[in-house]
């Protein structure tokens, strides 16, 4: 029994075909763990048993797992026992999910490549010179290496996408309030989105449709009724697709012609693509830095050491950078040039999506403007977390549902990401034209390629 | 460029509750002095006829019923198993008379 690249809907029909018993798969991609970990970084700790039945999953470490260390990869909850499931694992071990252990991510989630993770940074797969990217990077690195079938990871602005771009994996950004934010340590809370990293479309239809629903525990929750996201998923339907040019110009060569192979493919299937004129993701960076640097200001404000945790003299260097530049924003004399000028610009970008989905369904874009960097090189840029991210940035901002899935392998052997992004609540076209792309193309390869690497 | 000063760097700090060593100091001041500058880009925008009253979520006014049940509430033991010494211990706030 081959186990090796297979996706969990096929995982859970060889359960209940009993080829395979939920205890042997567990027990093998423990096996996988215990080899690679060391290397990859993925895992902070890792579940020596199952503690109930089911099919295994990663989980990023700032969801709340009852009764096992949840740390945000920062020494601050170094020793923190989680008291309670966040909502999200509630619903994973509801529907016989099984977690294999908590990944690595940037420290609070404040950044692109896990180098700000107070345990070591998660090296990317296909080259372990360069990162994995980030917040999510740990459960990207999971799933591209097949040391979990699937992971859960959360996105503030980029962090469920970009790693998923950049380690070769499906990645979902669900619409704002899709799925509950309960138990999941805050970063910025007008922005956190939990959402699954997958080997397939229909997987992250799959979870999906398991995580996302109102949830009385966290009031900005939507109450809009949960799609059978995946009996839906519709390879034939045909959409009109936006492209911006300024998504493309600036991205890497690589990468555009990725891209622009990517179009002429959707072309080809059917799809209508059409040039839009979106704001420029530059303002994007700008808003972002400010009012995700405000709330996390904020939120990071419940670390007294008192209560929980360690004392605030344990924030890495990125957390205190943030948390000022948050209170400078808010400060009395300063919040109108900063805060409200930013979210008044968040105003202009709603806008201007809600105008461009009345002319195309989807927009399609690279996910990240270049591929995986060397450990390291991050340290050149003044805030590199957000200017990495640019092209995600805005749909994080809308709080539109976003995917990235594979499209190609760059000159250097690293996995490129193309996404779609459409408007609130409708994660079901992206999943279905993300699914025919899928299809037409099994993602060249790409996420086949990864885990054979790690036969 | 946006410059902080350093006593505007001490000062937000002591807002935040963080103590910063003199290298972090002068590290901290210099990236926030080049975001504060970066961010002006905004200016570019007319934002004169945006409303600021925006929020993300579709829903308004969430109430938790009275007298239900609050399921998630954590027990004293529970809710005290990770504080140092199992309790909470801050400084004396009143004088003794």
């Amino acid at each position: 029994m081959n186990i090796l690249g297979k996706s969990v809907l096929e995982l859970k029909k060889l359960i209940e075909t009993k080829e395979v018993s939920e205890n042997e798969l567990f027990a093998y991609f423990l096996r996988r763990i215990q080899k690679y970990n060391t290397k990859l970084n993925a895992y902070l700790s890792i579940e020596e048993t199952s503690k109930t039945k089911g099919i295994p999953i990663s989980i990023k470490d700032n969801f709340n797992t009852l009764g096992t260390i949840t740390t945000a990869s920062s020494n601050v909850l170094k020793n923190y026992v989680a008291p309670y499931n966040a909502t999200v694992v509630e619903r994973l071990l509801k529907n016989n999910f099984v977690s294999l252990g908590k990944t690595n991510m940037d420290a609070w989630a404040h950044g692109s490549s896990t180098e700000t993770s107070d345990f070591g940074v998660s090296r990317n797969p296909w080259d372990i010179t360069r990162v994995a990217g980030g917040s999510s990077g740990g459960a990207a690195v999971s799933v591209s290496s097949y040391l979990a079938p699937a992971a859960i990871g959360s996105e503030t602005a980029g962090s469920i996408r970009q790693p998923a771009s950049w380690c070769g994996t499906v990645g979902l950004k669900p619409t704002y309030g899709r799925v509950s934010r309960y138990g999941v340590i805050a970063m910025g809370s007008s922005f956190d989105c939990p959402g699954p990293i997958t080997t397939t479309v229909s997987d992250a239809a799959y979870l999906l449709e398991i995580l996302a629903g109102k949830d009385a525990f966290d009031a900005t929750t939507s109450s809009a009724p949960v799609e059978n996201y995946l009996k839906n998923l519709n390879p034939s339907k045909k959409y009109v697709v936006g492209i911006c040019e300024d998504y493309i110009k600036d991205v890497d060569e690589d990468t555009k012609k990725a891209f622009e192979k990517s179009i002429e493919i959707l072309k080809k299937m059917g799809h209508t693509i059409k040039k839009v004129n979106l704001l420029s993701p530059k303002y994007s960076i700008a808003v972002y830095t400010i009012l995700q640097r405000s709330e996390v200001s904020s939120n990071l404000n419940r670390y007294d050491g008192i209560r929980y945790g360690n004392k605030r003299n344990a924030f890495g260097e990125e957390a205190k950078r943030r948390m000022m530049l948050g209170t400078y924003a808010l400060s009395a004399g300063y919040a109108d040039e900063y805060y409200n000028k930013a979210v008044k610009v968040r105003g202009l970008i709603i806008e201007d999506f809600k105008k461009i989905f009345n002319e195309v369904d989807i927009i399609a874009a690279p996910t990240t403007p270049l591929t995986a960097l060397p450990v390291g090189e991050s340290a050149k840029y003044p805030f590199f977390g957000e200017a990495m991210d640019v092209l995600t940035e805005p749909a994080a901002i809308a709080g539109i549902p976003a995917i990235n899935i594979p499209n190609g392998l760059d000159n250097n052997d690293l996995p490129i990401g193309l996404q779609f992004m459409s408007k609130w609540l409708n994660e079901q076209s992206i999943l279905n034209l993300a699914y025919a792309f899928e299809k037409e193309t099994n993602f060249f390869d790409v996420i086949k390629k990864g885990f054979h690497r790690y036969e | 460029m946006s410059v902080l000063t350093s006593e505007e760097i001490k000062k937000l700090a002591h807002l935040c509750g963080l103590t910063l060593t003199n290298n972090e100091q002068d590290v901290i001041k210099q990236k926030l002095s080049e975001t504060l500058t970066y961010v002006h880009i905004l200016d570019e925008l007319d934002t004169s006829k945006v409303d600021n009253k925006i929020h993300m979520s579709f829903t308004t006014n969430v109430f938790f019923e009275d007298g239900t049940e609050n399921t998630r509430q954590l027990s004293k033991i529970d809710a005290l198993k990770n504080a140092p010494n199992t309790r909470f211990e801050v400084p004396k706030v009143l004088e003794e008379k």
